[in-house]
């Protein structure tokens, strides 16, 4: 059985050559794609699940591969969204996933995904404690995994420079919802605090949804 | 009701009834406001909540944030949040409210006392935000009070067109957890716009909510007035960018923020009038076009919206995929009803797509 306590993080160009500070799960925000045998040869040597992802070549779509400890592909998000405007990418996933990790629900918010709370607020309803966004557009620290943090009480990770951990505000003895980090030469490493979980919580920001008003008024209906 | 509550009704009732033969506002201008969309300019209002203990001095104070907004041109004026529940003050015995601790006063006996009380007093604030709007000719988000509605009590914004006509009431939609103590009940639907501007009322907490907003956009609102009043002594930063701020960026509308501040009853209320918009389309691009520097005390915060600009500028905004939301989010939100009515245990789970154990 494997553990979620820490995450590691890594943003480059291409594979790193190094599995970087020991962790439960790597993630990995590359600018290219690796051959996949050569991804999965790399997850194989990690020894914990590693989770990367990237921009298809030539405009295509950013996607999210989750690989095992032993190097297998169990799992995969494809951006949902993209900007308003944009031809590209002009293949969109139409699914959205939880990745059980360790026993915790994991929903990724992969490229454009992170600017639209419906994807967010989806993965909450589907029980995701922590959100992980990759390959996402530079944000505002306001704006982005902090925001997603606060409106569904969730544990947040922002892959970017700087990465960032966030919590509610209420599960932050700062009050300001963003957790440190640990900086590690080219890698970042945190600790996930599930114990804010339960604190978020108390404030039952979930109980207080109004389904019956939203669907009263779809917004999403022509 | 016990007799305490009683008398307490009947002597109310009889001092609002005189006092709504009092209220008196000198009219200001003859019609409405001039606005145009590229030049709207609106109004925030910070507002000490204290306890009046007449309507003349309620509407004084009143008048002079009204005198500020309209100096500067405002069209639209937006006040706090439970603004009408000062107006308890007239009951001989809010001293004793006014004293007794939240320890002291469980919530239980605060809500048997606003379930009795607080409605009594809403024809009284109705009265005089009517003739405010109207002498002023603005439209007047009057922020909200409780309001019965049947053997419901709920948290009812109130917009006065600048005619002084009640043009739109917006229940609350998301309550906070003392207020379910208190007995509050949150409304059921969005109001449809009415009035001169394309304006949606947003009470307070519901702005913490990414969902009242794009309810908002549905209605075809460009401005979003937020009535607030936060019940935390201490103001963050960070909290207070959770809600309205947070869902202008995300939106694209305009919001306009009524705060209170002060002691109600033992609650200290923190907060500040602000008006919100895209950071692209503000001086600093930090998103706020104006904000009052401080979060107790009162004033006004104003600011000119190009509502031109901003409509070419939510062309830009990302929204959700409709086919895709409809099949998430749709059969989600009816999977919660059973949950949030109590009659089932919990949200049903959902099994994860792979796991890595």
């Amino acid at each position: 059985m494997i553990r979620l306590e820490t995450l590691s993080y890594w943003r480059g160009d291409r594979l790193p050559n190094t599995w970087g500070p020991a962790s439960d799960l790597i993630l990995l925000d590359l600018l290219q794609w690796p051959p996949r045998p050569q991804m999965a040869r790399w997850a194989d040597g990690a020894q914990v699940p590693t989770l990367v992802a990237a921009r298809e070549p030539d405009g295509g779509s950013r996607r999210a591969d989750l690989y095992d400890g032993q190097g297998r592909l169990v799992g995969s998000q494809l951006q949902t969204h993209r900007a308003p405007g944009a031809d590209e990418p002009s293949v969109l996933g139409d699914d959205i996933h939880v990745f059980d990790l360790g026993g915790h629900a994991v929903g990724l918010l992969v490229g454009e995904d992170l600017l639209v709370p419906e994807v967010s607020r989806t993965l909450t309803l589907m029980n995701a404690e922590l959100l992980i966004a990759l390959a996402a557009p530079r944000l505002p620290e306001y704006l982005g995994i902090w925001r997603e943090s606060q409106q569904n009480q969730v544990i947040g990770f922002g892959g970017g420079a700087p990465p960032l951990l966030t919590v509610p505000c209420e599960a932050d003895p700062e009050e300001a919802g963003f957790l440190p980090v640990e900086s590690l030469s080219d890698w970042v490493r945190a600790s996930v605090p599930w114990g804010s979980l339960a604190i978020a919580r108390e404030t039952a920001l979930l109980t207080q949804l109004n389904p019956r008003a939203y669907l009263a008024h779809p917004w999403w209906s022509a | 009701m016990n007799w305490e509550l009683a008398l307490g009704r009947a002597f109310l009732t009889r001092r609002v009834s005189q006092e709504r033969r009092r209220v008196q506002v000198v009219q200001r201008r003859a019609g409405p406001a001039r606005w145009r969309r590229d030049a709207l300019v609106v109004a925030g209002v910070q507002w000490d909540m204290r306890p009046v203990a007449s309507a003349a001095d309620w509407t004084a104070r009143l008048v002079i944030q009204c005198d500020l907004a309209a100096r500067a041109g405002a069209a639209l004026l937006v006040f706090p949040e439970y603004i009408g529940l000062s107006l308890l003050g007239l009951l001989s015995e809010h001293r004793a409210l006014r004293t007794a601790s939240a320890a002291a006063l469980s919530p239980a006996d605060v809500a048997v006392r606003l379930a009795a009380w607080a409605p009594v007093v809403v024809p009284l604030y109705r009265t005089v935000f009517s003739r405010l709007a109207a002498a002023y000719g603005i439209t007047v988000v009057a922020g909200s009070t409780l309001v019965a509605e049947g053997e419901r009590l709920e948290n009812q914004a109130h917009v006065f067109g600048p005619d002084g006509r009640l043009i739109m009431v917006q229940p609350k939609l998301h309550l906070l957890a003392v207020e379910s103590q208190w007995g509050v009940v949150p409304g059921s639907a969005m109001a449809p716009i009415a009035g001169p501007l394309p304006l949606q009322p947003v009470v307070c907490y519901d702005a913490s909510f990414f969902e009242t907003y794009r309810l908002a956009r549905k209605q075809g609102a460009e401005l979003v007035a937020v009535p607030a009043s936060d019940p935390d002594p201490a103001y963050l930063t960070a909290k207070a960018r959770r809600g309205a701020w947070a869902r202008t960026q995300e939106s694209g509308l305009v919001s306009v923020v009524g705060a209170g501040t002060g002691e109600l009853y033992g609650i200290l209320f923190t907060g500040k009038a602000a008006v919100y918009a895209p950071m692209a389309e503000t001086p600093a691009g930090d998103g706020i076009l104006a904000e009052s520097p401080h979060p107790d005390g009162e004033g006004v915060a104003v600011a000119t919206v190009n509502l031109e600009r901003l409509q070419e500028y939510r062309q830009d905004v990302p929204t959700a995929r409709p086919d895709r939301v409809s099949d998430w989010l749709g059969p989600r939100y009816e999977a919660l009803l059973p949950w949030l009515s109590g009659s089932a245990p919990g949200p049903r789970a959902h099994p994860p797509t792979a796991s890595v154990r």
